[in-house]
């Protein structure tokens, strides 16, 4: 089997990685601009554990 | 041959078993033990940081949701750690080449080639006879072909002379299949057995091919992967596109064919495939010696069914006779427990039956001879196709057979479990708790299918944790564990299989309640010819998931939009995508009961059958 074919047969998989990452990296673009438009700046993580 | 929807498949010829790359499987293994220590960290984080105190009825069940699911993975990684093929030896000329101690004169082996039908078409039993007629060997060999009909019908006794096969029948059909084989193992008594259902049509290698395997004195019994050769091909995309489009739409799907690869619309409609079974699954079971017998395409040494039936004979007296001494002792008021009136009593009520009279048989007496640490049975899986098939062509009979599966394991796991009785290797453990685990994910599926609804329609998380970090956790893991299975299923689609793993929730489920409430799971045929019908019946749960999903979704939109507090455009995004995906998993399911062969479509169409 060549190797195209294979990984028509694994797309899936890789189409499924690149919306979870895109998602991720939009959500948390999102998340950040409205924090920081409520405190003023960019929200630290450990800031923000304990909420 | 009658005009049967198969026939044109006629010339199709099996896949070869996955070719075995170390690069491939080091990469596998490598990535499979990454996506494991960032699922811990994960699952650790999940319980220690992010749970949400203020919506804990929500929060817990999530997380252990979560963690089932994980334990899960990890069985299941261990499942498809390592391929170690059992390794081929040439076929045996004698019987005494197969066996422990030889035993007087040498002779050819036998063989008895087990046909069992009930109330299949006796043409479609005729396929395989014929099949089953023509296996050849390299050497001598006394082959004899037997047709065990539970169906005492005088027409598939004609066919099954006529072919010059031998017809054996029965009063009844006590314990169903494993008692027509039962019948049948009385009446014969060649060195081997070949189990083939009504539509199994072994191809003349079967022989040739697995007997060399019973060089190992060993080895009970070799599984071969079952093919169905009448999966539906489907349409590619730019067909089904320009049919219905014009030549735009051929051009998009062309286009969209050229980014993605070839897109088939209609393929396998059930997900029958059972490649991933066989090819991945019990292949890669092997090596702990765990491949479970499946019943048809497969070969048995006949000295270990007649083990199997004589250690479950043993253990039926032994646990009669237990309960025939009580009541001899509180008659007789005696102390003494070594009573051979109890166990002769409790002998004359047992029946010496190879095949356990249970709905999942095989996997059964597979159990049963793993578990003797005294003979040290083995079984193999050989990974080449040795017959054809016939897959279930409707939703009706893929959920029986689907039911069988589930309940018949369960069965086993509730009254028999072997993960915890004595006699099983620690990977042996392992692979059978994978598949038990397996029918239990319904119950954490469910909690999966529901959380994004709950959150959409009520803005309440069941997490409490800055996005970043939340991602920080899980991005790792999710996006290893989808590398992880490309590579480690490489060669294979996975993603119709994981769907259906998903959308089938309500068929393990009603298994789990069947065998929770001690209902016994009953042994219907699984139909071999497509069913006529409406099936929607049988996914109205798919279809309520997508509906409320889909209602979830749009209410939070229209709550983000009219700026109720609490929602978030960040987590609209995540639980709507989250959602999308479970509505794409029941589209599966829910489009697999109105799904109709091609030929019967267009007929339907042209008014010649009611749609």
């Amino acid at each position: 089997m060549k190797f195209s074919e294979k990984l028509r047969r694994g797309r899936a998989h890789l189409l499924i990685v690149a919306v979870m990452i895109v998602t991720a990296i939009v959500v948390v673009n999102l998340e950040d601009e409205a924090l920081t438009s409520e405190v003023g700046h960019h929200p630290d993580h450990a800031e923000l554990r304990g909420q | 041959m009658s005009d049967y929807y198969f026939k044109r498949f006629e010339d199709r010829v099996p896949p070869p078993p996955l070719e075995h790359s170390r690069p491939v499987e080091i990469a596998w293994q490598v990535l499979a033990l990454c996506s494991l220590i960032a699922g811990a960290i994960y699952i650790h984080w999940r319980w220690t940081a992010s749970l949400n105190p203020d919506a804990l009825w929500f929060a817990i069940p999530l997380a252990l949701a979560e963690t089932c699911a994980y334990l899960g993975l990890v069985l299941f990684t261990a499942n498809l750690w390592k391929i170690s093929d059992y390794p081929r030896q040439p076929a045996p000329a004698t019987i005494n080449e197969c066996m422990r101690e030889e035993k007087g004169a040498d002779r050819p082996i036998s063989v008895d080639v087990f046909i069992a039908t009930y109330n299949e078409d006796e043409e479609i039993v005729r396929l395989s006879i014929r099949d089953a007629m023509a296996i050849t060997y390299p050497h001598p060999i006394d082959i004899k072909v037997h047709v065990l009909d539970d169906g005492s019908r005088p027409l598939m006794e004609t066919v099954a002379r006529a072919e010059g096969a031998n017809y054996i029948t029965r009063e009844g059909n006590a314990g169903f299949k494993a008692g027509n084989l039962r019948n049948a193992m009385e009446r014969t008594s060649a060195d081997f057995l070949v189990i083939c259902d009504a539509d199994t049509r072994p191809f003349p290698t079967i022989l040739e091919n697995t007997l060399g395997y019973f060089r190992d004195t060993d080895v009970a019994i070799v599984q071969t992967p079952q093919w169905f050769y009448d999966l539906p091909e489907g349409e590619r995309l730019r067909d089904v596109w320009g049919r219905k489009v014009g030549a735009i739409g051929r051009g998009l799907g062309a286009a969209t064919e050229a980014v993605f690869g070839e897109i088939r619309i209609g393929e396998d409609p059930f997900a029958n495939d059972p490649a991933l079974f066989y090819d991945v699954i019990q292949r890669r079971r092997n090596g702990a010696n765990a491949a479970f017998c499946c019943g048809a395409a497969s070969v048995h040494r006949r000295e270990a069914v007649m083990f199997v039936a004589l250690r479950a004979y043993a253990d039926a007296i032994e646990g009669a006779s237990r309960e025939k001494r009580t009541a001899i002792d509180k008659l007789l008021r005696r102390r003494d427990t070594r009573d051979p009136l109890a166990r002769w009593q409790a002998a004359q009520e047992q029946e010496l039956t190879p095949y356990k009279f249970h709905v999942s048989e095989d996997i059964y007496s597979t159990i049963v001879l793993h578990r003797d640490s005294d003979r040290n049975w083995k079984t193999v899986l050989h990974p080449q196709v040795e017959s054809r098939m016939l897959s279930p062509q409707d939703l009706l009979s893929w959920t029986i057979q689907r039911f069988k599966y589930a309940g018949g394991s369960l069965d086993i796991f509730f009254h028999d479990n072997p993960v915890l009785k004595p006699g099983l290797s620690l990977g042996q453990r392992v692979m059978y708790l994978a598949t038990f685990w397996s029918y239990f994910a319904a119950l954490w599926n469910v909690v999966f299918l529901i959380a994004p609804m709950i959150y959409l329609f009520t803005a309440i998380p069941p997490i409490s944790a800055y996005t970043g970090d939340f991602f920080g956790h899980a991005l790792p893991f999710l996006v290893l564990n989808e590398l992880a299975f490309m590579v480690g299923t490489w060669g294979l689609s996975g993603f119709k299989g994981k769907v259906t793993y998903l959308s089938s929730f309500p068929i393990s489920l009603g298994a789990l309640w069947a065998v929770a409430r001690g209902k016994k799971i009953s042994f219907p045929v699984t139909p071999k010819l497509r069913q006529d019908g409406n099936f929607i019946r049988l996914v109205w749960p798919q279809v309520v998931v997508m509906i409320v999903t889909i209602a979830a979704i749009t209410w939070a939109a229209g709550a983000l939009a009219m700026g109720v507090a609490g929602y978030s455009l960040g987590g609209l995004i995540v639980n709507g995508l989250w959602g999308l995906n479970n509505i794409l998993a029941m589209s599966v399911m829910v489009r697999a009961a109105f799904w109709k062969p091609p030929e019967e479509r267009e007929q339907a169409i042209e008014g010649v059958v009611p749609a």
